[in-house]
């Protein structure tokens, strides 16, 4: 859930150290294996999801506890071992909890700006996210700023509109 | 497998259970054996006759004492526990646990298919155990458009399609109505399972069995 609060500038710093070159892990990464995240397309996707992960799993740890057991009870005196129910009941019965995880996820995500830009930085055509293109483009081409927040307000009205369902009612 | 499993014709087996279940502030202590093949188990309210069920079917765990089914232990308080899945015993709970996310044929024809059959055999078996409670018309639509008593008498059909040796029902006709009741009745005690053990409130219910087994009040 620390992602969910840490502001993400700090998340971006977070993620250097850990997985830097010169990081924590960063370094056994690059040793080892050759893999370098930081200032590329990986590392942008690596921050996005780090970002927005906990509105994943809050979403569907609440669809879980809203369930209860009941439902693997059932399965287990059908004869469904835990890995069965799971993949055939636990999952398919919050199927729309996921899907809306994903879509708050993803929203999220779209947006990330501080933990991108500390992590993977804006290099055009590799790591220059949207939000971060409206940023440039505010200086130099203000029109092409206000046509992508115009795109980005959309797909946020877009995902609000999906899940409306889901929130009222609750 | 599919004809091993239309073929089947289940033992007779004896269930006994001497132990103590704990669950926070519960405590309850039993000392049955269910030795017939038809069993009503009666008692007021919070004797343990869903919690005797529970044990029996692997989803309560004995504090102390033994559960054995036919001479096999299954759970003795501490190192051995027989998993739910791995007994062969089924039960059709009082608050049904339909599958919502599946048509009523696939829950019905959900312990077929972890048994072992093609979805189109599963289906096929599934069908003719709606039929027998009743309920063809509805096979193709989901728990959430039936009616209570539907839902109970489809918790029931899946029940019954359950390969086991040993079928348990809590309240199975709690919620059905006059018509219905009787043809369910009948359909239990003709049940192709050596042991239906059942519990009621219903005197009427508790006629039909070999034997009653009465629960004292759980004062403790």
């Amino acid at each position: 859930m620390l992602p969910m609060v840490l502001p993400p500038v700090v998340a971006g710093t977070a993620l250097l150290f850990a997985l830097g070159r010169r990081g924590l892990v960063g370094q056994w990464l690059d040793n080892w294996f050759g893999v370098t995240l930081p200032f590329t397309t990986a590392g942008t996707i690596l921050a996005a999801t780090f970002v927005s992960l906990p509105f994943f799993v809050t979403t569907v740890e609440s669809a879980l506890v809203a369930q209860g057991r009941d439902l693997e009870e059932a399965a287990a005196v059908n004869a469904a071992g835990p890995m069965t129910a799971f993949a055939t009941v636990t999952v398919p019965s919050i199927r729309a909890a996921i899907g809306a995880g994903l879509a708050l996820g993803w929203a999220r995500a779209l947006g990330e700006f501080g933990a991108t830009i500390t992590f993977a930085g804006s290099l055009g055509g590799r790591t220059r996210t949207l939000p971060l293109q409206t940023f440039l483009a505010l200086e130099s081409d203000p029109e092409s700023a206000v046509a992508i927040s115009v795109l980005l307000l959309a797909v946020s009205l877009g995902v609000l509109v999906a899940l409306r369902g889901r929130w009222l009612t609750r | 497998m599919s004809a091993e499993v239309r073929r089947r014709r289940l033992e007779p087996v004896q269930i006994e259970v001497r132990g103590v279940v704990r669950r926070d502030a519960f405590t309850l202590s039993l000392d049955v054996a269910l030795d017939q093949e038809r069993i009503a188990v009666v008692g007021p309210n919070g004797a343990g006759k869903t919690t005797l069920l529970r044990l029996i079917a692997g989803l309560e765990r004995l504090w102390t004492g033994e559960l054995k089914i036919d001479g096999q232990l299954l759970d003795d308080g501490s190192s051995t526990f027989i998993a739910a899945h791995q007994r062969s015993v089924a039960l059709a709970f009082q608050d049904h646990r339909l599958f919502g996310h599946l048509r009523i044929i696939d829950n019905v024809a959900y312990p077929l298919r972890r048994a072992g059959l093609k979805r189109a055999a599963a289906r096929e078996l599934a069908a003719g155990h709606l039929a027998s409670v009743g309920l063809t018309d509805v096979a193709v639509m989901r728990p959430a458009q039936l009616s209570g008593g539907q839902r109970q008498r489809a918790s029931i059909a899946r029940a019954l399609a359950t390969p086991a040796q040993v079928l348990l029902l809590d309240e199975p006709l709690a919620s059905v109505d006059d018509q219905s009741r009787t043809a369910l009745r009948n359909l239990l005690i003709n049940a192709d399972h050596r042991t239906v053990v059942w519990v009621t409130h219903d005197p009427d219910d508790a006629k039909y069995a070999d034997s009653t087994v009465t629960l004292p009040p759980n004062n403790t």
